[in-house]
């Protein structure tokens, strides 16, 4: 599937400008009005994004939603200082008028009146086809949505008697984006995203535990397959169950073995944040110090990669118009690279790496992740669990932050167990682990042949705004770790 | 911008009127009940750095929220498009969903007698008047604050941001049962972000004010030199040894306790028995000298409301009494679902204040380290874990360690865990150096025990 197609542009335009009235040479206007002296740069950002939602509770799915958010940023950038102004309108009175607002806020101290120049568009060559285009929000029958989310529930409830509760969830959602610059950029994307929500919670004497797990991508019906459902539902009803007989977590110092997938979300926090262009630009990352130099053992590679096909952080394009590609933060040990949008990478004269990203059109974009994760290494999995004397297994994670000034960071694990004399020998109740990204990952001792990608669960957020991504790892062992147990 | 109405370019009867537009649209397709929410948002928000403003944000929209109900069963729809077509089409697709779902019984309006048809509006729309220029002027002014306060320290501190914001917003809600109205509410808010450097080593940290009223935040010196302190304080800090130890949680911070006590009391997980707190209704799960009172209607208070989104009437009232949880936060639906009537909660709880029956009126900060006498004072959560139906509790932190009543110094690089149904007996003292963030007020908790995990 990944290979080149043409530009999904015609489509768009027929959904997101042609109904109100507008083209190609509305926007070079608008752009024009939108630029002028000072102004480095302005774009426009319009999109419709169509939200699906069923929801199971107590056996049945007894409700549902649909939503319609759509509209049109405007942006402009003089230097560092940029304006957003934005409408829910989509037509050319309140294009013009947002363009005005968003002039006003940049003008202060600039000269508003003179007009830039409108930009002639590049014709969009064949872009990535990382995903399917059709509608996934109507490609379906509300009955198939329904019966999906009912079977779910059947085989939570059958996996183990002692499952009382089940909740689930199916969200489905396609947007559409079109993209114009004054740099001459004129793009657009289709892009679905699937997601499934899974909670249960198990009783048993007296005693209650819950489990959740999701399952995502930017796939349709099609990408549920039986191997990721039966994975969903193993997922959740082993947390809830393992969590019923679990023991206080160890406090302090240890070694902890990290199973594959979710626990990558190390790495999102450890490193990601920290490679993010903006915090280098102003040189509020703990890495701005680092880069070039080692950090890590020799056999640690971790990349950025907005192009795997299906993957939930993946992007044909991103909110810039910049092709998504494949970043090497750290390259065997040593940090290389940075996630650029175009406003950071002018700035430092560097190029964008097609990592900006935006919540919705009401929101400034920003340099983020999109799929981060640490490359196999040459270890069997048993391997490195039998490899330590007295530590922790941890394979769920709720999820984590990081300062990343600092470089601090913390992840919360929701499925753990003891290991003693290099073998697995009781469940442990969720623990915080902390470190710093720096310092952390020289810890790293033994990296697993077993890499995987979260399920498509990730969901990150920076300055108020969430965006999916995916992050992924094999199983790894780190030497020391603070584990935040209570016993 | 006119005075009366802020940022808003609608009127509440304008936002009204399309809302009984989608009830009687619901009405004549076939829907049982309808309720229909229509809202307007504006506001402008600014960030400056190095003297100039490197965001300018100016906020707006409008949204229609549609919930329909046929035959017990519910549809919902959400549209950013006000107009009359746009509107009937999300009627529409709320309808064909009900017609897809299966039956809840407990689903639907909120009966006629919880509903506040009576009940004085509560004050909370105070439009600022400020245009971006005015805000811009605010945020330059914290920033150089930052730097003036910063220059006494011997540490090297910049401003990698401060901010002011504000917004107006107007709400209607019409439902089929002849409920309709209309409120308003604004926002104020103004922020600092300090980086302090010193051998090598950075520190980032932050302050902030949010209030309804302009006049009503703290001062921008107060904002800059909090987020240069905080910055510096934490300068040098080092972990602890593993071990257990008293645990005060900061006034600033301790919010987040009370917020764990309050996801435990909500009717949605009570009805899924998904706390720890199951059925703890008419039980102790408290040390038998706290309380937790709930406040609807103080005027511009950041959780103040006349009724809720289901149009049920806000009630002032003890949710925990002498320890004893008295009530839980329900929406109509997990009250019938429970067997209870619904406490105007469906937006989640108003305002709150977390409080001791010991305290003494002179328990401030000062008289709750020297309380405390040696332990650990934390002052920031970085992240971390509760798990809500256990109450298995795991936190990264930072603050300082309390040695003979007084700082001894910065502490980082540590968790502090336990178990919240063991926290929330063992608390010893709730200072009466109130803070309050968004719904929540408290002081300082001191709790007996907890697990420290460092080198």
């Amino acid at each position: 599937m990944n290979a080149e197609r043409s530009s999904p542009l015609p489509a768009v335009r027929a959904r997101l400008l042609e109904p109100h009235e507008l083209d190609d040479s509305a926007l070079a206007t608008a752009l024009a009005a939108a630029t002028g002296k000072g102004t480095d740069f302005a774009d426009l950002y319009f999109e419709t994004t169509t939200r699906e939602t069923w929801r199971l509770e107590d056996q049945r799915v007894t409700s549902g939603g649909y939503s319609v958010s759509q509209g049109v940023g405007v942006r402009a950038i003089a230097g560092d200082r940029t304006a957003l102004a934005y409408s829910s309108n989509i037509s050319p009175m309140a294009l013009t008028t947002t363009v005005r607002a968003a002039r006003d806020m940049q003008a202060r101290g600039l000269d508003a009146r003179a007009a830039g120049g409108a930009p002639v568009f590049r014709t969009p060559a064949g872009v990535q086809a990382l995903y399917e285009s059709e509608d996934i929000v109507q490609g379906r029958q509300a009955a198939d949505k329904v019966a999906l989310i009912q079977d779910l529930d059947r085989r939570a409830r059958t996996a183990d008697p002692r499952i009382a509760h089940v909740m689930a969830q199916l969200r489905l959602t396609q947007s559409l984006i079109l993209v114009a610059a004054s740099d001459g950029t004129l793009e657009a994307d289709i892009r679905p995203l699937l997601r499934v929500d899974l909670t249960v919670i198990a009783e048993q004497n007296g005693k209650v535990s819950r489990g959740s797990a999701g399952l995502g991508g930017r796939y349709g019906f099609d990408g549920l397959t039986e191997d990721r459902l039966a994975r969903l539902v193993k997922r959740a009803t082993t947390t809830a169950l393992v969590n019923l007989d679990a023991r206080p977590a160890p406090a302090g110092v240890m070694p902890v073995v990290l199973g594959r997938g979710f626990p990558g979300v190390l790495l999102h926090e450890a490193v990601g944040h920290g490679l993010e262009g903006d915090a280098h630009r102003t040189r509020s990352s703990v890495f701005a110090d680092h880069m070039g130099t080692a950090i890590a053992a020799a056999g640690l590679t971790v990349v950025d990669d907005g192009t795997l096909p299906g993957a939930a952080g993946s992007l044909n394009i991103d909110d810039e118009g910049t092709a998504a590609e494949r970043t090497v933060l750290i390259d065997k040990g040593r940090l290389t690279g940075l996630m650029q949008d175009k406003l950071n990478a002018r700035l430092m004269n560097q190029r964008s790496t097609g990592n900006a990203r935006r919540a919705s059109y009401a929101q400034l974009p920003m340099p983020r992740m999109t799929n981060t994760f640490l490359e196999a290494g040459p270890h069997d999995p048993r391997e490195i669990i039998a490899s330590v004397e007295k530590g922790i297994y941890a394979v769920e994670f709720g999820g984590g932050t990081v300062d990343i000034t600092s470089g601090r960071f913390n992840f919360s694990s929701t499925q753990a167990y003891l290991i003693e004399r290099g073998r697995i020998t009781a469940p442990l109740s969720g623990a915080t682990l902390i470190g710093v990204g720096h310092e952390a990952l020289k810890h790293i001792s033994l990296v697993g042949n077993d890499l995987s990608l979260d399920d498509g669960e990730a969901v990150c957020g920076k300055e108020g705004q969430t965006v999916v991504v995916g992050v992924g790892q094999p199983t790894i062992r780190i030497d020391e770790m603070v584990v935040g147990g209570a016993g | 911008m006119s005075a009366a109405s802020g940022y808003l370019l609608q009127t509440p009867e304008a936002l009204l009127e399309v809302a009984e537009q989608a009830v009687v649209h619901a009405r004549r397709i076939g829907a049982d009940a309808t309720t229909a929410t229509a809202n307007e948002f504006a506001g402008t928000a600014i960030k400056v750095r190095e003297g100039a403003a490197i965001s300018s944000v100016r906020d707006g929209g409008h949204a229609l929220a549609i919930t329909v109900f046929k035959d017990g069963r519910t549809g919902r729809a959400n549209t950013e498009a006000l107009d009359r077509a746009s509107v009937g089409l999300a009627v529409e697709q709320a309808y064909a969903i009900a017609c897809e779902v299966e039956a809840d019984p407990d689903a639907g309006l909120a009966e006629l007698a919880w509903l506040a048809t009576e009940a004085d509006e509560v004050p909370l729309f105070a439009p600022s008047g400020r245009t971006p220029t005015m805000l811009t002027d605010v945020a330059l002014e914290i920033e150089r604050l930052a730097i003036d306060h910063a220059a006494n320290h011997k540490a090297s501190v910049r401003v990698d941001e401060a901010s002011a914001a504000s917004a107006d917003m107007y709400w209607a809600c019409v439902q089929s049962n002849g409920f309709a109205r209309a409120a308003g509410a604004s926002i104020q808010s103004r922020g600092c972000v300090a980086i302090a450097t010193r051998d090598g080593e950075m520190v980032r940290n932050w302050w902030h004010s949010a209030d309804r009223r302009d006049e009503c935040l703290s001062s921008s010196s107060l904002i800059a030199g909090e987020a240069v302190e905080r910055a510096i304080n934490g300068l040098g800090g080092r972990a602890l040894p593993t071990q257990s130890a008293p645990v005060m949680l900061d006034a600033r911070v301790a919010g987040s306790l009370v917020g764990e006590l309050v996801s435990g009391l909500t009717g949605h997980a009570q009805h899924q028995r998904s706390t720890f707190l199951a059925g703890a209704a008419g039980s102790r799960r408290l040390a038998d000298h706290l309380d937790l009172m709930e406040d609807p209607f103080v005027p511009f208070g950041l959780a103040s409301r006349a009724w809720d989104g289901e149009g049920v009437a806000s009630i002032a009232r003890a949710v925990v009494s002498a320890g004893v949880v008295s009530g839980y936060f329900l929406d109509a639906r997990s009250a019938r679902k429970l067997g209870m009537v619904p406490t105007g909660n469906a937006d989640g709880p108003g305002n709150l204040t977390f409080s001791s029956r010991l305290a003494s009126p002179c328990d401030d900060r000062a008289a709750m380290i020297r309380k405390m006498g040696r332990g650990l004072l934390v002052t920031e959560f970085l992240g971390g874990g509760v798990n809500p139906t256990t109450g298995s509790y795991s936190k990264a932190a930072a603050g300082f360690w309390i040695e003979h009543g007084s700082i001894a110094y910065p502490v980082r690089d540590i968790t502090i865990a336990g178990a919240l149904p063991d926290m929330l007996v063992g608390i010893v003292s709730v200072g009466q150096d109130v803070y309050r963030q968004g719904a929540i007020g408290t002081g300082s908790i001191l709790i007996d025990t907890m697990r420290i995990a460092g080198r």
